[in-house]
């Protein structure tokens, strides 16, 4: 049984009354802004908690047993965030698409739009991961102490990583998008014939 | 506001003597959706532009289409 037609969501609708369709756009908009912030800020936060673990334990002559998360709810909390990211792309694949602009229902591969993209996402988390890791140190250790070099470097191997695991996850999103609209447009084509 | 006033809409709401808040509710959106609407600061679905018609007793014609000359390439506003 669909969830539209039980009693008590048509009761509560009957209460409710009909949904605004600009009020809903706005929503829409203002919770895709706040996914952003919440998402992107809670990965920032992430990252800097490991970096900055990593980088105290590296300090520390390296002698105790690393620990990634603080606790496991910590860690409940940044796989819930991953578990809610992947749904929303597995979503977005199963309507068909990966983006809203022009390159998100392309026939042939957007190589270049991809790896635009994820070059811009290898950059900014190269130039963010370097940043943390300098903050972190800068909070245990006199400014000279810092490894600035191998803080880049460090960025950069990161950087390149992301680079290739966001091109690559924009390239399978792609083909099940593609896949996915096939399967949507062949139910159209059935639809139309009957 | 981006798009063009729509008084088209507006003449034909107050010849069929209702004030922004009675055709909201004869349609179900709220008496701002009506108002941006008629500003140019909201583009409505097709759903919502045939309910404010069909509340009006005018076609998509009468309030939604442009003349061949109007330079706006919003369908929905001229």
């Amino acid at each position: 049984m669909k969830m539209q037609n039980m009693k008590i969501v048509q009761k509560w609708r009957e209460y409710a009354g009909p949904k605004d369709e600009r009020l809903e756009a706005e929503n829409a908009k203002i919770y895709e802004f706040g996914f952003i912030l919440l998402s992107f800020g809670m990965l920032a936060l992430l990252a800097y908690e490991i970096i900055a673990q990593q980088v105290a334990w590296v300090h520390n002559g390296a002698n105790n047993a690393f620990h990634l998360f603080a606790s496991p709810v910590d860690a409940a909390m940044y796989a819930w965030l991953f578990i809610v990211m992947l749904i929303c792309a597995v979503l977005q694949t199963r309507k068909g698409y990966v983006d809203t602009n022009r390159f998100g229902q392309t026939e042939n591969l957007p190589a270049g739009y991809f790896l635009l993209i994820a070059g811009i996402s290898g950059a900014a988390s190269a130039l963010a991961i370097a940043a943390m890791r300098c903050i972190a140190e800068a909070q245990i250790v006199p400014f000279e102490d810092i490894f600035w070099a191998a803080n880049l470097a460090t960025g950069v191997v990161f950087g390149v990583t992301i680079f290739a695991a966001t091109f690559g996850a924009l390239c399978l999103a792609f083909y099940e998008a593609k896949h996915r609209r096939a399967k949507i447009e062949a139910e159209l084509d059935a639809t139309d014939e009957r | 506001m981006p798009g063009k006033k729509n008084l088209r809409m507006k003449a034909a709401r107050a010849a069929a003597g209702l004030s922004q808040t009675d055709l909201a509710e004869a349609v179900g959106v709220t008496r701002q959706t009506i108002g941006l609407i008629e500003a140019g600061g909201y583009n409505p679905t097709l759903n919502l532009c045939v309910a404010i018609c069909k509340t009006l007793h005018v076609t998509l014609n009468d309030l939604f289409w442009e003349d061949d000359g109007d330079t706006n390439t919003n369908p929905f506003f001229f």
